[in-house]
């Protein structure tokens, strides 16, 4: 197939039906056709009345477009702000189990191999040293060792703590230290943490050891029960007061936290979650309805509050699928007959007493209705005022279907009103390769060996541990400056200045959403064309191309051709065209090959 | 074992390796794509254009920022990158969605065109070469690294292996109605890919115009 490339001169509109081009072998399209200034100046224009061209063919012909793009601006551009972010993760201690490297085990490792790995390497967290003699031989492989027995100091279990996981929404205002420290009603607090406690924690599934050496590979497992996680819904105030260093004037700086730290003198904000607060769980937002630790199962209920609504005689309103019509209202007795159908549509008379406690209608917690109070309107109506609680569900210790794969232990406060904390104790065995502890941590066996070539001589060791780190990291803007000022560390108070590297930055612009290369034929209008235009289709495929076929500006016989570039200058006023087009798709095809060719060498 | 055998034996292992690997990849290319875990944090924008208005989420898998793990995906430097435009079904497509699946395609190539040769543009003005020396080079150096494929078995399986979609070698994925998309978003699973999914071809395209907003290319009309 061989493409043919045809400039062509259109001479305004005033020719039209003239024939005003002639052919050429060598396309002539100029740079500025393509790209002015590193911006595109010209439009992808695609047929949509018929087949477009192979996709990835213009994908192609706009990257080959694309990497004309660039200017002067990227590299050298008006000043531009920075902003620096502090790597905030927090990386718990990984659970050392052996290592053999020189600096800790301090032999030279000259002509070593795993199987001359020392016995004694293995880490004994008494004394810090790698001088441990661990059986590990005495073990069935299959089920393993547990590392909190043997290898962590003075406590066999392993805790760490992820800081402000979980959020709550005081229902009500709460202030400490003459309202310095504020818990605003209705505003949400990210300051729950997990504090995770690993009672056992084994590492197993590697192959059979005939040497207490630590095995290449190996899985991790956390057995049933042996994982909780502590949650503290208290949340405290705290005050710390500071002289100036120069003059000794007192400063004083505020705080809350659930867990505040020592270096505050510290007052309870927030003595636990009640009735109106809510707070998130693993994705979940809960509305707490009730808050009960007196009795003998101690609960708590969350639900949705529709609040206390205003019911005429003859009103009905929907709440998640239940609809509730106020039937009857007296005001002398303080009582409302209420009809409810629920999203199933069953119908529930019932009555409701101001003097009575909340009606649970179906006995399912789906509807839950409250009689506050009964009056006449100022327009002479009865009205009957309703609190409406939706899909109620109570939570007590030992619920396991609160959380998936855990059971839950609750706490409350010496009154039975708050809920001042949860324990998640897991309840199926977590194990693998890798275990994620709350998408948060991921929890995996490390074997890693070293070796090299030093002089000739080859040197080999390794190392073994259990490996705690952050899934994510945890980025926290710490300032927004200029090149050439100055910020500081807000946690260590060094000082850095940021430079522009070559004396240049790429400028960073909002713009507003970006105008589309491509067009559908459908979307120009020939009266009004705004920019150069590449045609892909031939007269059927594309309406622009026809309409230059229909006033003689493109001349080529598009029936015939096995695919050309014809390029009509001053086709729309100021504006070019290039057609890029054949008389079937394999043809077009190969005039956007060619196109591209013709853009690689105008680079 | 005899010769012959341990000849067919070794060039057994030879051929089914690598097939091995491939099956492997490609068994293992969902899980590079789509995330298990939910995304660290969600923002809705709604894309005007057109006279329409096209509702989207832009996820966070990386830094919690949904426009920050845009950026560093797009901006940071790569060797090389895959655009992958969709089912090789388009190849011989006709129709409404082919058009507009041409029209998304086309500007998410000459986007990730010009990324691509930033790097090599401002070496080249480092070294002294004049601007459009510079510019030469860096479209050279763009259209020798930027490849454009279908979601074939073998890009699928380089995908599932990690070849494609790492820190050195960028994949931006088209996820239409076509290819199973099942919801109007944009993210980043980890760092080197980069996902549009649109449960239509023209929300894919508005979510195209979005991106180069987003990451204020010097891609624009």
């Amino acid at each position: 197939m061989k493409v043919r490339k045809i400039a062509a001169l259109a001479v305004g509109a005033a020719m039209i039906g003239a024939t005003m081009g002639y052919a050429n072998a060598q396309l002539n399209v100029p740079r500025d056709f393509f790209v002015k200034d590193g911006a595109p100046n010209v439009k992808i224009v695609v047929g949509s009345n018929a087949a477009a061209m192979d996709v990835a063919s213009a994908a192609d012909i706009a990257v080959a477009l694309g990497s004309l793009l660039f200017t002067a601006e990227e590299v050298s551009a008006d000043v531009a702000s920075v902003t620096v972010k502090k790597d905030y993760t927090t990386d718990p201690d990984d659970i050392l189990l052996y290592s053999a490297l020189y600096g800790d085990y301090g032999e030279n490792t000259k002509d070593w191999k795993y199987s001359d790995l020392p016995q004694d390497a293995w880490y004994n967290a008494a004394s810090g040293e790698y001088e441990y003699d661990f059986d590990l031989t005495s073990f069935d492989p299959s089920d393993g060792f547990d590392v909190t027995d043997y290898f962590l100091n003075a406590t066999d279990e392993y805790e760490v703590t992820i800081e402000d996981v979980e959020s709550i929404t005081p229902g009500a205002k709460a202030t400490a230290f003459d309202k310095n420290v504020v818990l605003n009603a209705g505003e949400e607090y990210k300051l729950i943490d997990y504090t995770i406690t690993i009672g056992e924690l084994d590492v197993y599934g590697y192959k059979d050891p005939d040497r207490d050496v630590p095995p290449k590979s190996a899985k991790v497992k956390i057995p049933k029960g042996e994982m909780t996680v502590d949650i503290d819904f208290t949340i405290e105030a705290g005050k710390k007061t500071k002289h100036d260093s120069t003059y000794g004037y007192e400063t004083e700086s505020y705080t809350k936290d659930d867990h505040v730290s020592s270096s505050y003198t510290t007052t309870t904000l927030k003595g636990g979650l009640e009735k109106g607060d809510s707070f998130t769980l693993f994705g979940k937002t809960y509305y707490i309805i009730d808050v009960n630790g007196t009795v003998s199962t101690p609960y708590f209920a969350f639900g949705t509050d529709h609040g206390t609504k205003w019911f005429h005689v003859g009103d009905t309103m929907e709440f998640n699928g239940y609809k509730v019509t106020a039937m009857d209202i007296s005001i002398n007795e303080n009582r409302a007959l209420v009809k409810v159908v629920s999203p199933d549509g069953d119908e529930q008379l019932v009555i409701l007493d101001s003097s009575e406690p909340e009606k649970d209608v179906f006995d399912d917690g789906g509807i839950i209705l409250t009689l506050k109070n009964t009056f006449v309107g100022i327009d002479g109506n009865l009205i009957a005022t309703i609190n409406v609680v939706t899909n109620r569900e109570e939570v007590d210790t030992g619920s396991k279907d609160f959380v998936d794969g855990y059971e839950v232990t609750l706490e409350f406060n010496a009154d039975g009103d708050k809920l001042t904390g949860m324990t998640l104790t897991n309840e199926e065995e977590l194990k693998g390769s890798e275990i994620e502890l709350f998408d948060t941590y991921s929890v995996e066996y490390v074997f890693k060996d070293y070796s090299t070539e030093y002089e000739d001589e080859d040197y080999y060791t390794a190392e073994a541990y259990v490996a705690i780190d952050p899934i994510h990291t945890d980025w926290e803007e710490i300032a927004t400056v200029k090149p050439g000022e100055t910020f500081d560390d807000p946690d260590t108070g060094d000082s850095y200045m940021v430079e522009a590297e070559g004396s240049s930055y790429t400028k960073i612009t909002p713009v507003p959403p970006a105008e589309p290369i491509t067009l559908l034929d459908s979307e120009v209008d020939v009266n009004n064309v705004t920019s150069n235009l590449i045609l892909v289709g031939g007269p059927v495929a594309n309406s622009v191309t026809a309409y230059l076929v229909d006033q003689g500006l493109s001349t080529v016989d598009w029936t015939a051709s096995e695919g050309d570039l014809e390029y009509i200058e001053n086709a729309f006023g100021d504006y070019d065209v290039l057609i890029v087009a054949g008389k079937a798709r394999e043809y077009t095809r190969a005039a956007a090959e060619e196109l591209m060719s013709y853009l690689k060498d105008l680079a | 074992m005899d010769k012959k055998a341990l000849i067919i034996v070794i060039v057994g292992i030879l051929i089914l390796a690598p097939v091995g690997v491939l099956s492997y990849g490609y068994a293992n290319y969902s899980s590079q794509i789509y995330p298990a875990k939910n995304p660290l944090a969600v923002k809705q924008v709604i894309i005007p254009y057109n006279q329409k208005e096209y509702p989207i989420s832009l996820q966070s898998y990386l830094t919690g920022d949904p426009a920050v793990d845009l950026n560093i995906t797009l901006r940071s430097i790569y060797e090389r990158a895959t655009i992958i435009i969709g089912d090789p079904s388009f190849k011989d497509c006709k129709g409404e969605a082919c058009v507009w699946r041409t029209r998304t395609a086309s500007e998410l190539g000459a986007t990730i065109g010009a990324l691509m040769g930033r790097k090599y543009y401002y070496e080249a003005l480092m070294k002294g070469e004049d601007n459009s020396t510079a510019a030469a080079i860096a479209s050279k150096e763009a259209r020798a690294r930027v490849d454009v494929k279908y979601l074939a078995f073998f890009p699928k399986a380089m995908i599932g292996i990690g070849r494609i979609g790492n820190k050195k070698h960028l994949l931006v994925m088209l996820v239409g109605p076509k290819e199973g998309a099942t919801v109007n978003r944009i993210y980043a699973p980890k760092p080197g890919v980069l996902i549009l999914e649109a449960t239509d071809e023209e929300t894919l395209f508005a979510e195209v115009l979005l991106v180069k907003t987003i990451i204020n290319s010097q891609v624009k009309g």
